[in-house]
């Protein structure tokens, strides 16, 4: 992880994604990038300014009430700020933007829909819920959750749940209904946590509903953050997107492949 | 492995139970009379009440098996309280007779103080001596001891069944068979030891003390009733805990108010939780809530729960507030001062956020005339860029923001 990136804004929603990003840098030890959205065709409005800019006057303000907020939440960071918005910005691969983004404009930058949370443990240490399928976007995800449930000293439960075979006796366990891939993907995953010493689990459902299932499965098991990628191959009904909507538990919706 | 089968159901166990308590009473009741033992006596009146006990148990898990309909909305599980209660009282009138007894018994040793005592308190029932002996040692002796037995062995299975039925009155019965168990155990010892050292006065001494452990029981069934009837809260450590398990939930802002009660063994929580998530996201809240309160409370010894979850917006907190603007044609910020401004954005807000603006030209650009303007509009607070501290001006407050994009107040389309 190198950066958490926060865009200023003075909504209820731009001041929570504030202090949760804050939080998170805070947790991870790396830098708190503020940005600043420009409006610079409004300079021309202040056109008495000799001494300084309205821009400069403007960044100083906003570092100061950012310092400021930071300071009365007591969280230990380091700010950055820049004047743009981060769509703009070429962002890390790893970086992690927080504030709700569009899903279908995503870059390969991450980013966490605090779902109005100020902080990712603000409800307690639950675990990093991780849900996986046959597809490659869980490899994505264990690429950026996985490292970040390790520096946050989270545990991880990867949640699958599957659609039943008819074929399978009805009391047949849910493990037995799920795919060949899906077994190999979730080999995969515990091979990862494994490496980075994460206590983990692996959960299998067969719920009516992959969302709900999901969110429910999410907050019976007091997670902290729910971690999934958009899959590539989804024309519509993406369960990304249907996450955001309804759930109350924070999502980190990981970046398109860098490929 | 039929009858092993029969017996090991609720209905078997109680059965059982039952016939042990029939055998207690009748052998107790007849014995401690023949002896003149207060102690024993009071023991068998004890057993009597957890006869009915144990009818009212079999009544409960009847009970328990009626759903709630539109007469009784939350079941019938109160006719337990009632009974209960009944039984409470009951023990703690054979408690003060059993006292009475002892008391008789050890005035009779000092026959002067005896004499005093009866002319101030006339109601203290006659004394008759303790009958002892090696024609009734046998009977004394074999009866406390059987009791105390048959007490241990059968309250364990009672509570093994009671717990892999789920039935938790069955479970406090079983709870209460041990307890008893205790008590025979004690009066056990005062037999063996009146006997042992031929000191019938023993009797009278452990005769207090049963009086004593019978009232306390008493009195714990009758609270427990009388506040299952007059729906005492289930208390402050209830209601935190489940307040505490409300707030460790994602989505949850507050909770409200929580109204707990009893009706018999079932615990009611009328919970009013303050949350700001869509509806949808309501339906997964309410059930996964539920899961964790029910749990909570089977910790917290509620085994029987029933939960009423009401979700209400947190407040609106609705107020105006207006953003003094700089407009040339349309190119717009945020004006440094009220003198600056040529527009104003009028804001209604709701919980905090901006939910409808409006852009409006005053009709004077004089501040005064501008102030007027905007109280008139019943605007309290406007926003002007600038780092200064916030001021004033006749009833609205000038209050700066640290950005003059208009797009960073949620007023405008991003």
């Amino acid at each position: 992880m190198t950066r958490i990136y926060v865009c200023f804004n003075l909504t209820p929603d731009g001041e929570r994604a504030l202090a949760f990003g804050a939080d998170l840098a805070a947790g991870l030890q790396v830098p708190l990038a503020v940005c600043i959205d420009a409006d610079d065709e409004a300079e021309i409005l202040f056109h008495d300014c000799v001494e300084t800019k309205p821009h400069v006057m403007e960044e100083r303000a906003v570092q100061h009430h950012v310092c400021n907020v930071l300071a009365r939440g007591a969280v230990n960071v380091r700010p950055e700020f820049y004047r743009a918005q981060p769509s703009e910005m070429v962002l890390e691969p790893d970086a992690i933007l927080i504030g709700a983004c569009n899903v279908s404009a995503l870059s390969t930058a991450s980013f966490i829909a605090p779902m109005k949370e100020s902080a990712l443990r603000s409800r307690g240490d639950g675990p990093i819920c991780i849900p996986w399928g046959k597809g490659d976007s869980c490899r994505r995800v264990a690429e950026i959750a996985l490292p970040l449930a390790a520096k946050l000293g989270l545990s991880v439960v990867f949640y699958h749940t599957t659609w039943i075979d008819p074929q399978l006796p009805a009391d047949a366990l849910p493990e037995r209904h799920m795919l060949q891939e899906v077994a190999e993907n979730l080999r995969m995953l515990r091979g990862e946590a494994d490496h980075l010493g994460l206590r983990h689990e692996a959960v299998i459902e067969t719920a009516d509903d992959v969302v709900e299932g999901l969110i429910r499965f999410a907050l019976r098991w007091r997670s902290s953050l729910i971690a999934m990628a958009p899959s590539e191959r989804i024309g519509i009904g993406s369960h990304v997107t249907q996450v955001l909507e309804r759930s109350v538990t924070p999502v980190l919706v990981v970046g398109r492949s860098r490929s | 492995m039929k009858t092993a089968s029969r017996w090991g159901t609720p209905n078997g166990m109680m059965a059982i139970v039952f016939v042990m308590y029939l055998c207690k009473v009748v052998a107790k009741l007849a014995i401690g009379r023949h002896v003149h033992s207060p102690m024993i006596t009071g023991d068998g009146w004890h057993n009597v009440a957890d006869l009915i006990e144990v009818v009212l148990v079999v009544a409960a898990v009847y009970m328990a098996r009626m759903a709630p309909d539109a007469d009784y909305p939350f079941g019938r599980k109160n006719f337990e309280s009632i009974v209960r209660a009944s039984i409470g009282a009951g023990l703690l009138v054979a408690a003060l007779g059993f006292a009475g007894r002892s008391v008789a018994g050890l005035l009779a040793l000092a026959p002067d103080l005896d004499r005093t005592v009866r002319e101030t308190l006339p109601i203290l029932p006659t004394h008759h001596p303790l009958r002892m002996g090696s024609d009734v040692a046998g009977w004394v002796i074999g009866c406390t001891l059987v009791s105390v037995v048959l007490s241990f062995v059968v309250s364990r299975h009672e509570i093994a069944v009671g717990k892999a039925h789920g039935h938790p009155s069955m479970v406090a019965d079983g709870e209460e068979t041990r307890g008893d168990g205790m008590i025979e155990g004690a009066i056990l010892i005062g037999v063996c030891s009146e006997y042992l050292f031929r000191a019938p006065w023993l009797e009278y001494v452990f005769g207090l003390g049963i009086a004593f452990l019978i009232s306390r029981t008493g009195v714990e069934l009758l609270r427990g009733g009388w506040n299952a009837l007059l729906q005492k809260s289930l208390g402050r450590e209830v209601e935190m805990a489940m307040k505490k398990t409300c707030c460790a939930m994602h989505g949850v802002a507050d909770v409200e108010r929580i109204t707990t009660f009893a009706v018999g063994s079932l615990a009611v929580c009328i919970i009013k939780i303050l949350t700001d998530v869509p509806a949808r996201a309501q339906d997964d809240l309410r059930k996964i809530l539920k899961e964790r309160l029910v749990a909570r409370l089977a910790e917290l010894g509620h085994e029987e729960s029933q939960l009423h979850l009401r979700f209400s917006g947190t407040s609106m907190k609705r107020h105006r507030v207006a953003y003094a603007i700089v407009r040339d044609g349309k190119v717009q910020a945020i004006a440094r001062s009220l003198e600056e401004s040529t527009h104003f954005f009028i804001c209604n807000v709701e919980r905090g956020a901006v939910v409808r603006s409006e852009l409006e030209k005053p009709p004077t650009l004089d501040p005064h005339g501008v102030l007027a303007w905007l109280e008139k509009k019943r605007v309290k607070t406007v926003y002007v860029f600038g780092a200064r501290d916030s001021e004033r001006r006749d009833s609205v407050l000038v209050m700066c923001v640290p950005t003059y994009n208009v797009r960073a107040f949620g007023i405008i389309d991003s």
